[in-house]
């Protein structure tokens, strides 16, 4: 029990390290999860648009009506830097300009002209609010044609282009349940990245510690056997590693707002098991006795590099082939499949689950025999 | 004095080896694993392509079909329909390949989507328009024939009553955002080499530093040449950084790289007087000042978008003060307004909030170890 009190003395050394790291996480955490919504019933996709009115007329009136009657309207300043932030970001979909003279030239069946758009991107809500617009257009003027007057034709299109099509959302991804909703499942989407962080930072920092050249060759004179001393580090190292994981599962609940249910306990399996996977890598990185700035870099770059790769920070669905056939060979895919499943992005199937829950253990374990030969090959270095 | 200590200072820094090695590697690292994901997903989930989807052959609709034909003919068609039986279009939806099903019944169209974004809209939309035509045209039959071959062909005709104005000549795809936000990442790391200034030259943190204070050189001499080798080290550093993103990974940063690596070293500058102030407050030793720089660090990328890309356009909706004082969020403002804008100026009020934070961080270290007093050494 030595080595492990040990563990234990060094980490009380270090607990203001271990309490900041375990703060700020929460803290960016907190903040990735409340950053990501998404709905899973077929809704026509509402646009954020800006209309400035030049006209001021009673027809651009019946035009911005029928366009707040399916989209928001937003009000913008009119310049330019505004507008190119708020289209840029796509916090405004589409900056409408009703010109000068829209009333006179719907009434003389002129149809150039009568709108400008400011642009940022070639996007879908600027090809689909111009189709809107052109149509609206059109229709006005067929309805003038049929004898109606200019206000009459303008109710009358705003009446007929307000119906809607009969839609059949066919979709094999159930709805984020009660119990695990879409939005909770974020908070366990940005786990791996969290875990690895948090674990690397602190647990690097004290297994470094115990891992120094001057210190290992110390420990390795005296009459505790090496597989002992290993066996107790790692002890020392799991009971950690429990506690950090039980804090992000009761700061979950606390987010959540009260105990988890059904399938969330299924993701509290899944981060169980990355913790794991996490932990191994911690403890292979900090046998390679590096600086404690360099662990700080080695920490980001797997930490971020796995989570973009793997998607954890950018939807599967938006990565391409080529990224996702790498990324199965890294845990952080295997945990975000099984994310996946609960939260309804893929179908349940509770053979594939365990199959991510089992590669994830595979994983770890791998990870631990690597170290254990790092170890060898570093205490054949002492000995020589 | 200031030049022999720089000299030294210059060639201590430089045999941390593996460190500076790292501070190269760690951009390449990272800027590969960006590229790779973001290979395509602005094209993929923001710019407009055809709409492929398919038409049920179950009732067929010759007026469905000629409609189609000739929105085909444009040259950049919304939609490019297949038409399919019931079953292959419904396995076609399944499987990705079509973004949804479009089905006459009786003249009126129904669709069928298996996805909840702008596509299926679009498709909707191209559905209610149909609905609605063909609604107003029976009308005018009914009511009025002979007017009801007018009103058809003006519903038919292609119009353009909009004008657009592009208001950016830049590069407009907003995951570069990301590889900006890295390069802010690389800059303010320089913090682990500005704390190891404050770390050397004091006598409670480090042998080297009790060494230091016996010298009679002036502390400020020491210091400042100490800071000054660590400004030249990042910038290289940061140097590096941005010829890797453009010359290897194809980054497009507009048509401005020279103020690009301006902004790039600036910030590099910014982050090694943030770890200087950082490790000039208070009596804490190295793995706490070295834990609190690098959650400073990350939780300032965090704020600035380095893991998700409209987190800082959130915050300027409800906190725009955060994205003015946050270093990395300035940073990555810089070669946003750079890229996006014509004008200089905000590119400009960037820099200079760079470099008033650079001074405040400077003078903040320099003045938290001024005449630092140790009772033995």
């Amino acid at each position: 029990m030595q080595v492990f009190k040990v563990f234990f003395k060094v980490l009380k050394k270090k607990y203001k390290t271990a309490l900041i790291y375990t703060i700020i996480f929460l803290a960016i955490s907190y903040g990735l999860s409340n950053s990501n919504t998404r709905g899973t019933e077929f809704k026509e996709s509402t646009l954020n648009v800006a209309v400035m009115d030049d006209d001021g007329t009673e027809q651009s009136k019946a035009l911005t009506d029928f366009i707040d009657k399916k989209h928001e309207i937003k009000s913008v300043d009119n310049d330019e830097q505004t507008m190119t932030e708020l289209l840029y970001w796509e916090n405004v979909d589409y900056i409408l300009v009703i010109n000068k003279g829209f009333e006179d030239a719907l009434a003389q069946g002129r149809t150039e002209g009568l709108f400008k758009e400011y642009r940022v991107h070639d996007s879908f809500s600027s090809v689909y609010m111009t189709n809107i617009l052109n149509e609206y257009v059109k229709t006005v003027e067929a309805y003038s044609a049929a004898g109606l007057s200019l206000g009459e034709a303008a109710s009358k299109t705003s009446e007929v282009l307000s119906r809607s099509t009969d839609v059949t959302y066919l979709s094999d991804v159930a709805e984020g349940s009660e119990e695990y909703s879409l939005w909770f499942s974020h908070y366990f989407q940005y786990m791996p990245y969290i875990l690895i962080s948090v674990l690397l930072s602190v647990l690097g920092v004290v297994l470094g510690s115990l891992n120094k050249k001057a210190i290992r060759y110390r420990t390795e004179c005296s009459a505790v056997s090496a597989r002992k001393i290993t066996m107790q580090i790692y002890a020392g190292a799991g009971v950690f590693v429990l506690v950090m994981w039980l804090i992000f599962m009761v700061a979950g609940a606390v987010m959540k707002g009260g105990i988890y249910e059904g399938k969330a306990w299924l993701a509290v399996l899944n981060s169980f098991v990355f913790t794991l996977v996490a932990a191994s890598i911690a403890i292979l990185v900090s046998s390679l006795d590096l600086e404690e700035n360099v662990t700080t870099l080695v920490t980001q770059v797997l930490g971020l590099g796995m989570s973009f790769i793997c998607g954890v920070f950018v939807p599967l669905s938006l990565l391409s082939d080529g990224v996702i056939l790498a990324a199965r060979f890294l845990p952080a895919y295997w945990y975000i499949r099984a994310n996946n499943m609960l939260n309804g992005s893929e179908t349940y199937d509770a053979g594939k689950f365990a199959g991510c829950i089992g590669i994830q253990l595979a994983f770890a374990a791998v990870l631990l025999i690597f170290t254990l030969v790092v170890k060898r090959a570093k205490s054949s270095e002492t000995v020589n | 004095m200031f030049l022999h200590n720089f000299k030294y200072e210059l060639l201590a820094q430089l045999r941390v080896r593996t460190f500076i090695l790292w501070l190269l590697v760690f951009p390449i690292a990272l800027g590969f694993f960006f590229k790779l994901t973001f290979i395509g997903i602005y094209e993929k989930d923001s710019v407009f392509n055809t709409i492929p989807a398919a038409v049920d052959t179950t009732e067929d609709d010759p007026t469905l079909r000629a409609v189609l034909d000739q929105m085909e003919k444009s040259d950049s068609p919304v939609i490019r329909v297949s038409y399919l039986s019931a079953e292959e279009a419904d396995r076609k939806l399944k499987d990705d390949d079509v973004e949804g099903i479009i089905r006459s019944e009786g003249g009126v169209l129904k669709l069928t989507v298996a996805g909840l974004g702008m596509n299926e809209t679009i498709l909707k939309s191209f559905c209610d328009k149909y609905n609605s035509n063909a609604e107003i045209i029976r009308a005018a039959a009914a009511s009025d024939p002979t007017k009801a071959g007018e009103i058809s062909g003006m519903l038919m005709k292609d119009v353009n009553t909009v004008e657009d104005i592009k208001l950016v000549n830049g590069n407009t795809d907003y995951y570069t955002e990301y590889f900006y936000n890295l390069i802010a990442m690389v800059g303010l790391f320089g913090a682990l080499i500005g704390l190891s200034v404050t770390i050397d030259n004091q006598a409670n943190l480090s042998a080297l530093g009790a060494r230091k204070n016996c010298s009679p050189t002036p502390k400020s001499v020491s210091m400042s040449a100490s800071l000054v080798s660590k400004f030249l080290i990042q910038s290289v550093c940061m140097v590096w950084c941005v010829s890797f993103q453009h010359f290897v990974l194809g980054i497009n940063f507009g048509d401005h790289l020279l103020l690009v690596y301006l902004a790039a070293i600036f910030s590099g500058i910014l982050g090694v007087s943030l770890g200087f102030m950082v490790g000039s407050i208070g009596r804490g030793g190295k793995d706490i000042k070295s834990s609190i720089t690098t959650a400073v660090v990350m939780f300032s990328c965090f704020l600035s978008g380095l893991m998700v890309g409209n987190i800082k356009s959130l915050i300027g909706k409800f906190a725009p003060i955060v994205n003015e004082i946050n270093p990395a969020s300035v940073i990555s403002d810089c070669f946003h307004c750079l890229n996006i804008y014509d004008s200089y100026d905000k590119f400009i009020s960037k820099i200079i909030t760079m470099a008033v934070m650079t001074f405040v961080f400077s003078f903040v270290g320099f003045i938290m170890t001024r005449r630092r007093k140790y009772a033995s050494l």
